[in-house]
């Protein structure tokens, strides 16, 4: 008996360690990886930070997200690769989107710009200003609409 | 106790003790990630709150349809070195057009815009009723409870009894079996090990009993057959001796050891003819009329013990005919009615009823016998001339022929009753 409730406590307090660990972080821009401050400096440069967060779970690290002043934003994954830049109220910055899909855009939607980018393991999802959504997959071939 | 009433109750417990820790864990797990969800859902209006605010654009007007509400205001550089981070609470708020409180769930964040300033963002969402929740997981885990108990109650009951067959069938042919009666062989066919383990121990224990009992039964023959011989020599030379010239002291002493030689033999001869009916050697049966039995031993008893002045009460609304060996009759009646004689006390009473199914003889008496008085000599009070063998040899016969012998004491009297 002793020993269940011993296993009781310890799950429990694992699991109350779990719920804090959960907790995302606010850093100090500086204190982002190289790769983060790289990717900011690049295409963002000269843009004031708002904030920058560490996002975290179970005590591992799963990502970085960067509120710049114009309301851009960035996030990362925990390879501090880029998954999404949204500058809903502006435009993503040319030199992030990758040339395939640049070209696609300009040659389809001349007139549209490109106001958030995403990318996971299976896709890119570009939003654009005329409140169209395009797929990509990871080879830049079209897959589809989403309005 | 049943051992399955044991396992069952144990079970009850363990999983009580388990499904209560997984109710807890469960619970905290849920509240966690609803917590998590919720947080998750804020962090995302946060960010979007921000964008809007410093990208220019007009922010939200309350009440936006999401129950959502959010203030932000300036806050002095050291504020926001104080409170860097974000941070979630727990809150109660007032529902609009409503007296209720409800739950909610808030996160504060700090930003800072293009000139340096800081803010502070604060945004509130309606959370779950946490106490909903727990109440909704309790009762759950009393329903899973509840079946998982009853599931495996059944089916453990079901491969319980399946199981353990060959030890019920063992223990019902283990009670049915007595020493030195004729047993029915064992059958009980188990693939089980222990099983067939245990029923080779059980059928060798028994055959060692049965032996020990042969054996037991053998020496006693034996012994009481040898020593008649030697005892009948002692009481002749005793009573040659008492022909000699010898003085009034020693013929005396002389006297007393030829009546503890005749005690003794008559001992003997009490524990031979039990021997003999152990090793039923009265195999000859006849129908033997108890009422013509008992009038012709009577006459004899009355007169012996006439000096007790012992009133006799015979009532025969039957009769008693049983088919078995006339000697053992005859010992069975003796030893009845000489239990009767000499245990009564002067001036006393005694009863016989003779039945078509059975034989009553009572006596009085002041207390009520120990249990033990048909086991060999037991003897509650010692009385002279009496070898404690009488009753010994009573049940004896009884056994052999399936009859019942049971003693009762009522209304200050001993009760004897034979059932045919």
């Amino acid at each position: 008996m002793k020993k269940a409730i011993l296993v009781t406590l310890v799950t429990v307090t694992l699991f109350s360690c779990k719920a804090f660990a959960d907790e995302d972080k606010m850093v100090q821009f500086e204190a982002l990886p190289a790769q983060v401050k790289e990717f900011v400096n690049t295409h963002f440069k000269g843009v004031g930070v708002a904030y920058a967060k560490e996002e975290r779970e179970t005590f591992v690290v799963t990502g970085y997200e960067v509120m710049f002043t114009t309301g851009e934003k960035v996030e990362f994954d925990r390879t501090c690769a880029w998954e999404e830049v949204d500058c809903k109220y502006s435009a993503v910055p040319a030199s992030v989107i990758p040339a395939q899909i640049k070209d696609f855009v300009a040659q389809k939607h001349p007139d549209a710009k490109i106001v958030k980018i995403e990318r996971d393991r299976w896709d890119y999802e570009v939003e654009l200003n005329i409140g169209l959504e395009l797929k990509f997959d990871l080879q830049f071939n079209l897959i589809g609409y989403d309005s | 106790m049943k051992l399955i009433y044991q396992i069952t109750s144990r079970l009850s417990v363990v999983l009580l003790v388990l499904l209560a820790v997984w109710g807890v864990l469960f619970y905290v797990a849920m509240l966690d990630e609803v917590n998590d969800e919720i947080d998750e859902t804020l962090e995302e209006y946060a960010a979007q709150l921000i964008a809007r605010s410093l990208a220019g654009v007009e922010m939200p007007t309350e009440p936006d349809g999401t129950n959502n509400t959010y203030r932000i205001r300036p806050v002095s550089k050291n504020y926001a070195r104080e409170n860097k981070g974000i941070s979630h609470w727990d809150m109660m708020i007032s529902v609009p057009g409503s007296y209720e409180e409800e739950p909610a769930r808030g996160l504060t964040t700090i930003y800072k815009d293009d000139e340096g300033q800081y803010y502070e963002l604060m945004v509130i969402t309606p959370s779950i009723e946490k106490q909903d929740l727990m109440q909704a997981i309790l009762s759950w885990s009393i329903c899973l409870y509840v079946g998982l108990l009853l599931t495996i109650i059944l089916v453990h009951v079901w491969i319980y009894y399946g199981s353990m067959k060959p030890l019920h069938n063992l223990l019902r042919w283990f009670d049915d079996y007595t020493v030195g009666s004729r047993k029915e062989p064992l059958k009980n066919d188990t693939k089980v090990v222990e099983f067939s383990k245990l029923n080779e121990a059980v059928l060798r224990s028994t055959e060692r009993s049965e032996q020990l009992f042969e054996q037991q039964k053998q020496f006693i023959g034996n012994a009481s057959h040898e020593l008649q011989t030697p005892l009948a020599i002692c009481q002749n030379r005793l009573e040659m001796l008492l022909d000699t010239d010898l003085s009034e002291e020693q013929m005396g002493e002389i006297l007393k050891t030829t009546q503890t030689l005749k005690q003794i033999s008559r001992l003997n001869q009490s524990l031979l003819f039990l021997s003999k009916i152990d090793n039923r050697q009265f195999p000859e049966n006849s129908l033997v009329n108890f009422n013509a039995l008992i009038k012709t031993q009577l006459p004899d008893y009355s007169e012996a013990y006439a000096y007790k002045n012992i009133i006799l009460d015979l009532a025969e609304p039957g009769n008693l005919v049983i088919n078995m060996n006339e000697s053992l009759a005859l010992a069975l009646v003796v030893n009845l009615l000489k239990n009767a004689y000499v245990h009564t006390q002067a001036a006393g009473r005694i009863e016989i009823k003779i039945q078509d199914f059975g034989l009553t003889i009572a006596n009085n008496g002041d207390e009520p016998l120990d249990k033990r008085i048909f086991e060999r000599f037991f003897q509650g009070t010692k009385q002279k001339g009496s070898t404690g063998l009488g009753l010994a040899i009573v049940d004896a016969i009884c056994k052999m022929y399936g009859m019942e012998i049971t003693y009762s004491f009522e209304n200050r009297m001993h009760e004897f009753f034979l059932k045919k």
